[in-house]
C-alpha cells in the first residue's frame, strides 16, 4: 500500500505563451517508512511537487492521492482536515507561531488534528524526544534556528502523520546544525518508522536519504532507492 | 482556545498599534455614554424645572387660554367652589392657584413688560419648591409687602429691595390700574424663563391690582406619583365642566422634549462618526496584522486550520480590542457620567448668559444639571463598541482567509 501517489501530475502556472510547466506529467508513489530526498536545481519543481503531495495545492491535471484517498474534487475544508490528520510539515524558515511557546506550538498541531487525550503531555514528550525537554516554555524568538527546527520536527511528528513533508529543511541552517536536523529526522525514521519526503540541493543531505528522486525542469530525471524503507511493514 | 491565545497575545504584542485603535473605541463608547447621560439629564432637568416652577404635575387654565407667547389674559378666570377645594385636598399631595398677568413695570423713565406670577403665599411653595431660589430681601406675603422681582427685572430697571416701582395692569374688568409698590426682595430662581422678566406678586396684592375676586388663571397640582397625571387630569377636567383646559406635565413639556430628541440625535451622530473612525482603525490594524503574518496564516492552514478558523483568528483580535476598548470606555465614560449624575453640573453661569435673551428664555431649566446614569447605558455603549470592533475586523479576516496555504512554502 502506498502512502501517497501522483499520477501524471502536471502543474502549470500562467497560460498561453507565458505558461510555466512547473511539473510535467510526474508519476510517483511513496511507501510507508521512506526517507526520500527530492533533489534538483533551483526552479526544477521541488516545492511544487511537495505542495501537491502535501495537499497544499492541486494539480492542473493528473491526480494526487494520500493514504489511498483521492484528493481530486475535495473542498478546502476537507483538504484541511486531511492535512491536519495525515500530513506533518517542516518548513525552510521553521514557521513556528511566534506568540506561542515551544510546547504550545506542538500542542496546536494535536489540537488541529483533533487528537484526544492529554495533549500537553504528548507535546512535552515530543519535545523531549527531539532533545528540547528543557526548553518547553520558550518562545521561538528565544530559541536558535536549529532549536526552532527541532520544535518544527516535533510539531510535525507529534500527531503521527502518514507522511512528513519538509521543503529544504536545512537551507536556513549552517551545515553542522543542518546535519543534526537531518540526523534527527533519520533517527525518527529509523526508530519510529516515520515517513519523510524532503527536498534539498545539498549533496550532504542527499547522502543520508534512502531514496533520491531527481527533478529536472519539472520532470523526474532519476529515481534511485539506496536502502529499503524503514521497518518494511508500515509507517508509524 | 488556541486561536484565542494567539489573538490575545498578538494584540498585546502589537501594543502601540492596537492601543491606538482601542483609544478610538474608548472615546466613542465614552461619548455615547456621556452624550446620552447629558441629554437624558437635560430632558429630566427641563421637565423638573417646568414642573417645579410653572406647571406642577397637572395644570388647569381657562379654556382658550393662549398656549404660548407672552399673552396672559385675565378677562376670563377660573374659580373653585368649596366641594372642589375639599376634593383637591383629598386627592392631591398639594395644590395652589396662581394668576399670571403681564404688567408694565415702570421705574422713573424706564419701563418694561414683565410676567407676573400672582401666588398664594401659603400654598405656593408646596407645589413650586424654592430649593434653588436665591433671595435677597424678603419674600412678600401681604399686599403691603409689595413684590418680589427677578434678578433680570432688578438689573434692567436698576432696582433693589426697598426701592419702589410702578405696576400698570389691566384689571379683569378691562380697566387700567396702576399702583406704586415697594420691592420686598430680588430672586434668582435658576430658571431663565422666570429670571429675566418675571416677578412674584402675593395674592392679596393681585386682588387689589387685577381685581380677581378670588379667581385665578392657573390651578397647579402636585401628585404623589407624577405618572398618575393623565388619569387625574381627566377627572379634573370633568369637574370644571368645560370651563378649564387641563394638561399634564408631559403635555406641557412635549415640545421641549422633542427639542431634546434633536440634541440626542446630534450626539449619537457624533458618537457614530467616532465609531466610524474606530472601525477604520480596527480594520486597518487587523489588515496590517494579516499582511505581516502571511507565513503564519499559511503555516496554520498547512497544519489543518480551515478558512473559518483563519477568519476566527483575526475576528478574535478585533474582539479582544473591542472588549478592552469597550470595557475601558464604559468604565471611564460611565464612571464620570455617574459622578456628574450625583454631583451635577453647575449651569448657573450659562443660565445667566442665557437670561440675556434667545430661546432659553422660553425653556424652563434649573441651574444644576444632573446627568442620567445607568448600568444599562454603560453596558449598551460597551456592547456597541465591541460590535463595531468585531464587525470591522471581519473584512480583513476574510481577506486573510483567502490566502492559499501554499504561500507558507513560498513566503520568505
Ligand atoms: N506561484 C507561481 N507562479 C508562477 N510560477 C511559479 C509559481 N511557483 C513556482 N513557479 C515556477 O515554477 C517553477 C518551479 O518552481 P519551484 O517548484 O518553486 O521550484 P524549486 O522549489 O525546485 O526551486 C519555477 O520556474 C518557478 O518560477
Ligand atoms: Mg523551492
Amino acid at each position: 500500500m502506498s502512502i501517497c501517489e501522483l499520477r501524471d501530475a502536471t502543474k502549470t502556472y500562467g497560460s498561453g505563451a507565458a505558461a510555466v510547466h512547473a511539473l510535467d506529467k510526474v508519476s510517483l508513489a511513496f511507501e510507508p517508512g521512506e526517507f526520500t530526498a527530492i533533489s534538483g536545481p533551483s526552479g526544477s519543481g521541488k516545492t511544487t511537487l511537495l505542495n501537491l503531495v502535501g495537499l497544499l495545492d492541486v494539480p492542473t491535471s493528473g491526480s494526487v492521492s494520500i493514504t489511498e484517498q483521492a484528493a481530486a474534487g475535495l473542498g478546502s475544508r476537507a483538504l484541511a482536515r486531511l492535512r491536519a490528520q495525515n500530513i506533518g510539515f517542516v518548513f525552510q524558515s521553521f514557521n513556528l507561531v511566534p506568540v506561542l511557546t515551544a510546547t504550545e506550538n506542538v500542542e496546536m498541531a494535536l489540537h488541529l488534528a483533533g487528537t484526544a487525550g492529554d495533549r500537553r503531555k504528548l507535546a512535552e514528550e515530543a519535545l523531549a524526544a527531539v532533545g528540547l525537554g528543557e526548553m518547553l516554555k520558550r518562545k521561538p524568538a528565544e530559541l536558535s534556528g536549529g532549536q526552532q527546527q527541532r520544535v518544527a520536527v516535533a510539531r510535525a511528528l507529534v500527531k503521527k502523520p502518514a507522511v512528513v513533508i519538509a521543503d529544504e529543511p536545512t537551507a536556513n541552517l549552517d551545515s553542522t546544525t543542518g546535519g543534526q536536523i537531518l540526523d534527527l529526522m533519520r533517527q525518527m525514521n529509523d526508530e519510529r518508522k516515520a515517513t519523510f519526503i524532503f527536498s534539498t540541493h545539498d549533496p550532504m543531505v542527499m547522502a543520508r536519504a534512502r531514496r533520491v528522486i531527481a527533478l529536472h525542469d519539472g520532470q523526474v530525471a532519476g529515481d534511485e532507492v539506496r536502502e529499503p524503507a524503514a521497518g518494511g511493514s508500515g509507517g508509524a | 482556545m488556541f486561536l484565542f491565545r494567539i489573538a490575545l497575545r498578538n494584540v498585546l504584542r502589537q501594543y502601540g498599534r492596537t492601543s491606538l485603535s482601542m483609544i478610538s473605541i474608548i472615546v466613542g463608547v465614552a461619548i455615547i455614554i456621556m452624550g446620552r447621560g447629558f441629554v437624558g439629564g437635560s430632558r429630566e432637568n427641563i421637565v423638573r424645572a417646568q414642573i417645579d416652577s410653572v406647571s406642577g404635575h397637572v395644570l388647569a387654565v381657562p379654556r382658550d387660554y393662549p398656549t404660548s407667547g407672552a399673552r396672559h389674559p385675565v378677562d376670563n378666570l377660573l374659580e373653585l367652589d368649596e366641594a372642589t377645594r375639599a376634593w383637591l385636598d383629598a386627592n392631591t399631595e398639594a395644590w395652589t392657584t396662581r394668576t399670571v398677568f403681564a404688567p408694565r413695570i415702570v421705574k422713573g423713565s424706564d419701563a418694561i413688560r414683565g410676567r407676573a406670577f400672582g401666588f398664594d403665599p401659603e400654598r405656593d411653595e408646596s407645589v413650586f419648591p424654592r430649593r434653588d431660589w436665591r433671595v435677597t430681601g424678603e419674600i412678600p406675603a401681604t399686599a403691603e409687602d409689595g413684590v418680589l422681582i427677578s434678578r433680570g427685572v432688578g438689573r434692567v430697571l436698576d432696582v433693589e429691595p426697598g426701592d419702589h416701582l410702578f405696576l400698570q395692569v389691566r384689571t379683569s374688568d378691562g380697566a387700567i390700574n396702576a399702583l406704586d409698590l415697594p420691592v420686598s426682595g430680588v430672586v434668582a430662581t435658576g430658571n431663565p424663563m422666570i429670571d429675566r422678566i418675571g416677578l412674584f406678586v402675593p395674592q392679596p396684592l393681585v386682588e387689589k391690582l387685577v381685581v380677581t375676586r378670588n379667581r385665578f388663571s392657573h390651578l397647579a397640582i402636585r401628585l404623589a406619583d407624577r405618572d398618575d397625571s393623565p388619569r387625574f387630569a381627566k377627572e379634573l377636567e370633568t369637574r370644571f365642566a368645560g370651563a378649564a383646559s387641563v394638561k399634564t406635565w408631559r403635555e406641557e413639556t412635549q415640545d421641549l422634549i422633542d427639542l431634546q430628541q434633536i440634541r440626542q440625535t446630534a450626539m449619537d451622530l457624533l458618537a457614530l462618526a467616532i465609531m466610524a473612525i474606530a472601525a477604520t482603525g480596527i480594520a486597518n490594524t487587523v489588515l496590517m496584522a494579516a499582511h505581516e503574518r502571511v507565513r503564519e496564516i499559511g503555516t496554520l492552514r498547512a497544519m489543518g486550520l480551515d478558512r473559518r478558523g483563519v477568519v476566527g483568528l483575526f475576528v478574535l483580535e478585533g474582539l479582544v480590542m473591542g472588549s478592552v476598548g469597550g470595557l475601558l470606555g464604559a468604565l471611564l465614560g460611565g464612571g464620570y457620567n455617574y459622578k456628574l449624575s450625583v454631583d451635577g453640573i453647575d449651569l448657573s453661569s450659562f443660565v445667566e448668559a442665557a437670561g440675556s435673551g434667545g430661546i432659553y428664555d422660553s425653556i424652563p431649566m434649573s441651574s444644576m444639571l444632573y446627568t442620567e446614569s445607568s448600568l444599562a447605558l454603560a453596558a449598551g455603549a460597551a456592547l456597541v463598541g465591541l460590535l463595531v470592533a468585531v464587525l470591522s475586523s471581519v473584512y480583513p479576516a476574510v481577506i486573510a482567509a483567502r490566502l492559499p496555504p501554499a504561500e507558507a512554502m513560498r513566503a520568505e
